[in-house]
């Protein structure tokens, strides 16, 4: 399948401290693609230099053949690519509706003068945003929390709520940082069916994840990171058999014996 | 806009009618048109600083530009009013740009200063009496290498405009054709008419796609940008529209008065504008409103206390701040809430 985004030697330097070093690699169109690796690994700092949150010190983001490693993040999102965040970043004050519809601004155009005085174009652009915003809440399964302060919502819904939120900005591309990060196992499978549901719309996911099983199930390719360097790339199955892989999660061993009975799902 | 607020307008615009109606002392209606005024610039506030979570310390040097630019074009020039009020909002919309580009990159405090900064500026300029711009304007001859004496008398006719520190009086009331507006009766439905009307529109940009992106930004400004939010033009945008409607009040204020000075447009007054928004309430336009009344009401019905109402003034602040920090109308929307809670389970 056609190569939809693609990162070529990114580095980023924090002080010193290399959190990537180069990175490259190709997400597929239409795939699932998930990044695993220990905490501190440079997952996150990946997803923030595609989503345009960091400048890498170095290294190219190609997007549907377009460079965008100097893009604003503002821009990033209108070129196709939304993003969820690990750590929650929901709109304070504002419904869960509002929430989604906040995604919409950019599909839209009416001005100042046109919202204050709600002129014809600004009353269009309103029914638009509502459609749209509302068909995402049913994609996510959310409308009954519509109309809810989106933060006082269970933890899993607002996990899902990041998502519908992104989906909204109809992306090709949605950047899922750990979606499944708190959430119990029937959480998790809801999660799971989203994801499907979601690649089945034609947009591609790019999942950062540390449930294993999650990442197993779904994944059609699987890069692993370590130490912001990339140490194996490739199917789930060919993933769990790689040594480095195991040795990244478990340690190295002496005996060897650890490698033969464990699996990365232990780690998990 | 909601249910909810549609009824408030209603409501609120029977007592616009009502009160003059009711209240036929005129010291009240006085009262009442300044809080009018108020209110004007409050509305802006709370867009400002309620909804896009951007603060200015500086709302009273905008009042002040509408307020000498109505007054001096009106006065001076023989200018119509509603020119004069135009030309005012014009003015303000430019100052606002050219100040909010750099000034919104900052944050918090030091937002704070910098808006407190260009208030001050503002306030020294219609300071500045005759002499003053005498001097600036040889100092800058020289700079420039003019003359020192013939920029001087070029620019003679403009200096002192202002009045300096005495202001000027002279300014002609509001006037549409052959009406004047004369009585504190028409006076106050040309203020709170001005009120009701931006107070519709406040709600209106809040309910849209702008407002919502404010809020965003307000709420998770990094999310709001990678939800595709370009925040820069949406804050100097909102600073701007708070400019002008300081703008509209000022233009009203020099009209009413018919006598403007400095003393009126002081830092003091900046600071008083961002207490009446945080005593009804930043979360809700409504509470610009409100806590404009509250804050013009208070002091007057605390002379009661002579001496001591500057102090009783402070607690009151100090009790609203500690026991209501959501405001008066944030308070009362809290109450509402969980009385038809209750009823309901």
């Amino acid at each position: 399948m056609a190569t939809i985004l693609s990162v070529e030697g990114v580095f980023v330097n924090f002080g010193g401290v290399m959190a990537v070093a180069n990175m490259s690699g190709d997400v597929a169109e239409q795939s699932i693609t998930s990044i695993i690796g220990p905490n501190g690994a440079g997952k996150t700092t990946l997803i923030n230099v595609i989503a345009g949150a960091i400048i890498p010190t170095d290294g190219r983001v190609i997007f549907k053949g377009q460079d965008i490693t100097n893009l604003p993040p503002h821009r990033v999102a209108e070129s196709g690519i939304a993003r969820t965040y690990q750590n929650l970043r929901l709109f304070k004050h504002m419904t869960t509706f509002e929430n989604v519809m906040v995604a919409r601004h950019i599909k839209t155009r009416s001005g100042f003068f046109s919202c204050a005085l709600k002129l014809p174009l600004s009353r269009k652009d309103e029914k638009a945003i509502r459609e749209k915003a509302w068909e995402c809440l049913e994609f996510a399964g959310l409308t009954q929390w519509a109309n809810m302060d989106a933060l006082s919502m269970p933890f899993g819904r607002q996990r899902i709520l990041e998502i519908a939120r992104a989906l909204a900005l109809e992306p090709a591309v949605v950047l899922l940082d750990e979606p499944a990060g708190g959430l119990n196992p029937q959480e998790t499978e809801t999660l799971a069916e989203l994801i499907h549901k979601i690649r089945s719309r034609g947009i591609t996911v790019l999942l950062i994840e540390h449930d294993m099983s999650l990442v197993m199930n779904i994944s059609d390719r699987i890069m692993v990171l370590n130490y912001g360097r990339k140490i194996a790339e490739g199917p789930p199955a060919e993933i769990q058999r790689n040594h480095d892989v195991i040795e990244a999660y478990l340690g190295k061993s002496t005996s060897g014996a650890a490698q033969q009975t464990s699996r990365p799902e232990a780690a998990g | 806009m909601g249910r909810g607020n549609l009824v408030a307008l209603i409501v609120f615009g029977i007592i616009i009618l009502v009160f003059p109606l009711v209240f036929t002392n005129p010291y009240y209606l006085r009262v009442m048109n300044f809080a009018g005024i108020f209110a004007i610039i409050c509305i802006g506030l709370s867009l400002l600083l309620g909804y896009a979570g951007q603060i200015s310390i500086g709302q009273a040097g905008f009042f002040a530009i509408g307020a000498y630019t109505s007054g001096i074009l009106t006065a001076k020039f023989g200018f119509n009013v509603w020119s004069g009020i135009f030309i005012g909002i014009g003015i303000n919309c430019v100052v606002a740009v050219i100040v909010g580009i750099p000034t919104l990159k900052l944050r918090g405090h030091y937002l704070a200063m910098a808006t407190l900064g260009i208030g001050e500026i503002i306030h020294i300029v219609a300071l500045a009496d005759m002499e003053d711009f005498t001097k600036l304007w040889r100092s800058l001859g020289e700079a420039l290498g003019y003359s020192p004496s013939a920029l001087a008398a070029a620019v003679q006719p403009y200096a002192g405009l202002t009045g300096g520190p005495s202001g000027f009086p002279g300014i002609p009331t509001l006037s549409l054709g052959p009406w004047e507006a004369t009585t504190p009766e028409q006076w106050f439905y040309i203020t709170w008419g001005v009120v009701f009307v931006f107070l519709v529109l406040a709600l209106n940009l809040i309910h849209s796609r702008i407002g919502r992106a404010l809020r965003a930004i307000h709420g998770n400004e990094e999310a709001a940008r990678a939800m595709g939010v370009n925040t820069p033009p949406l804050k100097v945008g909102v600073f701007v529209v708070s400019a002008a409607m300081a703008s509209v009040a000022g233009s009203l204020y020099a009209h009413y008065v018919k006598f403007i000075s400095p003393e009126s447009f002081s830092i003091n007054e900046s600071i008083h504008f961002v207490v009446m928004v945080a005593v009804g309430g930043m979360m809700n336009v409504w509470g610009a409103v409100v806590g404009t009344i509250i804050m013009t009401i208070l002091p007057e019905s605390l002379r009661f206390f002579h001496d001591y109402d500057i102090l009783m003034y402070g607690l009151v602040l100090l009790l609203i701040m500690m026991f209501m920090p959501e405001g008066v109308v944030g308070l009362a929307q809290r109450l509402y809430a969980s009385t038809k809670s209750n009823r309901s389970g």
